[in-house]
């Protein structure tokens, strides 16, 4: 069974042979179909190129102009994807990538498959039926990528971990209050974790009721007055869980780490 | 230990993999040292250890899902073990011959294509109107037209052109008809129909009309390789469709995923078969010959379909990977 939170997030779970779990990002249909109108462009410049340099050789031209018109139509998406490890130029400017569903790179063989199916895909018209079958598959899998056994995940590349900004003035007076050592139980300690996260994401009204439930444990697990600022409270906690005892300014902590 | 003394202890070696990881997404990997590839190797299982020390400390999210990203790359880049098979000739011959010949999908799409083919043809012969009220009767003037004269008159040229366009228009016809049989098959009878009744109808019309000589001297010598063609192509399409419907205990998608990988073959046959009686149907065909050297080469062609089919697929004997368990 999948968590939730597997489910909301659009990630899918694999564990290395080093037996460490990690996640990938899924891909969806819409950064798809923008990698798609990428390489559609790629291939309508190839064709316009290939049609001015073979206009001189008149009916012969056209010859070689229909056949390579096939081979284009045909073999691009399998041609990139063998030779550049899943993707295609249009992947690599969405930082897409093709790989079998057990994470493995993929094979020249699926990546026939899924391209062959395209068609069934595109039926009727503007891949209908794809993204039909992405909306209902877990792993937003078109017919094609079911048959080949094959996912599209995002692949990010992260200059650098960074922590979430948290003002460090404002919690001055909070975190005095704080005791010196604080051992918090797993979800508790999740929830500040991801109010610090979404702190600048949504509304601070809605964050504030969201975590207002655990709001009451954190007061009775750190013996502290009531009535603290929810907002004040949370960010205390995360720079003294996540950033330490130290006062170093939260913003000095990302320029020196980007 | 707080976020910001890990980070400040690993940062060095996260930088470092994520520079190798950069090099090594370039194709001229090979000019990796081995101490290059030794040190990434080592890097890799240090980050996959971090993150499963991150998760499990409940590190935040930043740092996990920084390490996240770095594995899912470095996963990507260590285990790749693409085998390119370069089958030899015979086994080529074994592997598709042997299929084709044992394969219950393939007989039915030859009977349903070559079935409406016949019947069709013998209406169109017949019914004077039936073509024209198939195709239109635009369509049947403009076939009639197209065989009003030999097509010897062709230049080398317009050679060399329709042989592109026979390869470019049929091969992705036989292709679509191929996938359109994930569809349960459907997609492939119904292109299978289509395809024998349409031209069905217009061999019967041509062939009861006054041009009828014109248009078997063109027909006759690419006629076996386009047909068998495109009824390849819509066998494995309906392999794929019923791969769905009966699964010999499999999940059905992993039944279909198996039809899948099996039909690859068969579908580089049909390719090979229609590229082929492309370049025959614009090079041979519009040949100023007598009827029997093109008679000929269609037997000819019928001959090797027939020896690369049933004769070595016979010899071969049913393959293992198409074989059903019996319950």
């Amino acid at each position: 069974m999948r968590s939730l939170s597997t489910q909301l997030d659009t990630t899918c779970e694999l564990v290395t042979p080093e037996n460490v779990k990690f996640e990938y990002r899924l891909a969806g249909p819409m950064l798809r179909s923008f990698a798609y109108a990428i390489d559609f462009l790629v291939k309508a410049l190839i064709l316009v190129l290939l049609a001015v340099a073979l206009k001189p050789f008149g009916e012969v031209g056209v010859g070689f102009f229909l056949v390579s018109m096939f081979v284009i139509e045909w073999l691009y998406f399998v041609a990139f994807e063998t030779f550049m490890n899943g993707q295609s130029i249009g992947k690599r400017a969405c930082s897409l990538r093709v790989i079998n569903v057990n994470g493995t790179p993929l094979s020249s063989q699926q990546s026939i498959i899924r391209n062959l199916l395209r068609p069934a895909d595109q039926f009727p018209a503007l891949y209908a039926t794809g993204v039909m079958f992405m909306i209902f598959t877990r792993r937003y899998q078109r017919l094609g990528d079911l048959a080949a056994n094959t996912m599209v995940v995002i692949e990010q590349r992260i200059t650098s971990p960074s922590l979430s900004a948290v003002d460090v003035k404002a919690t001055e007076a909070v975190h005095a209050l704080l005791p010196r050592r604080i051992a918090l139980d797993s979800s508790l300690k999740k929830t500040v974790q991801l109010y610090a996260e979404k702190r600048n994401k949504l509304p601070r009204a809605l964050l504030v009721e969201l975590v207002q439930p655990a709001v009451g444990m954190l007061e009775a697990q750190l013996e502290l007055p009531t009535g603290i600022d929810i907002d004040a409270l949370m960010c205390a906690l995360y720079r003294h869980i996540y950033i330490g005892n130290r006062n170093i300014p939260i913003s000095d902590l990302n320029t020196t780490h980007a | 230990m707080d976020e910001d003394t890990l980070i400040k202890q690993k940062e060095k070696s996260w930088r470092r993999y994520d520079s190798l990881l950069a090099k090594l997404n370039t194709p001229r990997k090979k000019k990796l040292s081995g101490e290059l590839i030794t040190e990434f190797c080592r890097l890799h299982r240090e980050v996959c250890s971090d993150l499963s020390c991150a998760v499990s400390a409940q590190r935040s999210e930043g740092v996990i899902r920084y390490l996240h990203t770095l594995v899912g790359r470095g996963h990507a880049q260590l285990y790749r073990f693409e085998k390119v098979r370069i089958w030899g000739m015979r086994q080529i011959l074994r592997e598709m011959s042997a299929r084709l010949y044992y394969d219950n999908c393939f007989r039915l799409a030859l009977v349903i294509f070559y079935g409406s083919f016949a019947v069709s043809m013998l209406l169109g012969a017949l019914g004077d109107n039936f073509c024209a009220a198939l195709i239109g009767e635009d369509a049947t003037l403009q076939l009639e037209k197209i065989y009003s004269y030999s097509a010897a008159q062709r230049s080398a040229e317009q050679n060399v052109q329709m042989s592109g366009y026979y390869i470019q228009h049929n091969t992705s016809l036989a292709l679509q008809c191929f996938a359109s049989g994930i569809f349960l098959g459907l997609g492939s009878i119904y292109c299978l129909l289509f395809n024998g009744v349409v031209l069905g109808a217009a061999f019967g019309h041509m062939l009861s009309g006054p041009y009828n000589d014109n248009f078997l001297a063109f027909v006759l010598s690419h006629g076996p390789f386009e047909l068998t063609g495109i009824a390849v192509a819509g066998g494995a399409g309906l392999k794929l469709g019923y791969s769905i419907v009966r699964t010999n205990g499999l999940t059905r998608l992993a039944s279909l995923r198996k039809a899948a990988h099996d039909s690859v073959p068969l579908v580089v046959t049909t390719a090979a078969l229609i590229c082929s009686a492309a370049i025959i149907e614009g090079f041979w065909s519009p040949l100023d010959l007598p009827l029997f050297y093109k008679a000929a080469m269609g037997a000819l062609c019928t001959l090797i379909l027939f020896v690369f089919i049933v004769v070595l697929g016979r010899k071969y004997g049913e393959p293992r990977s198409i074989q059903s368990p019996r319950p």
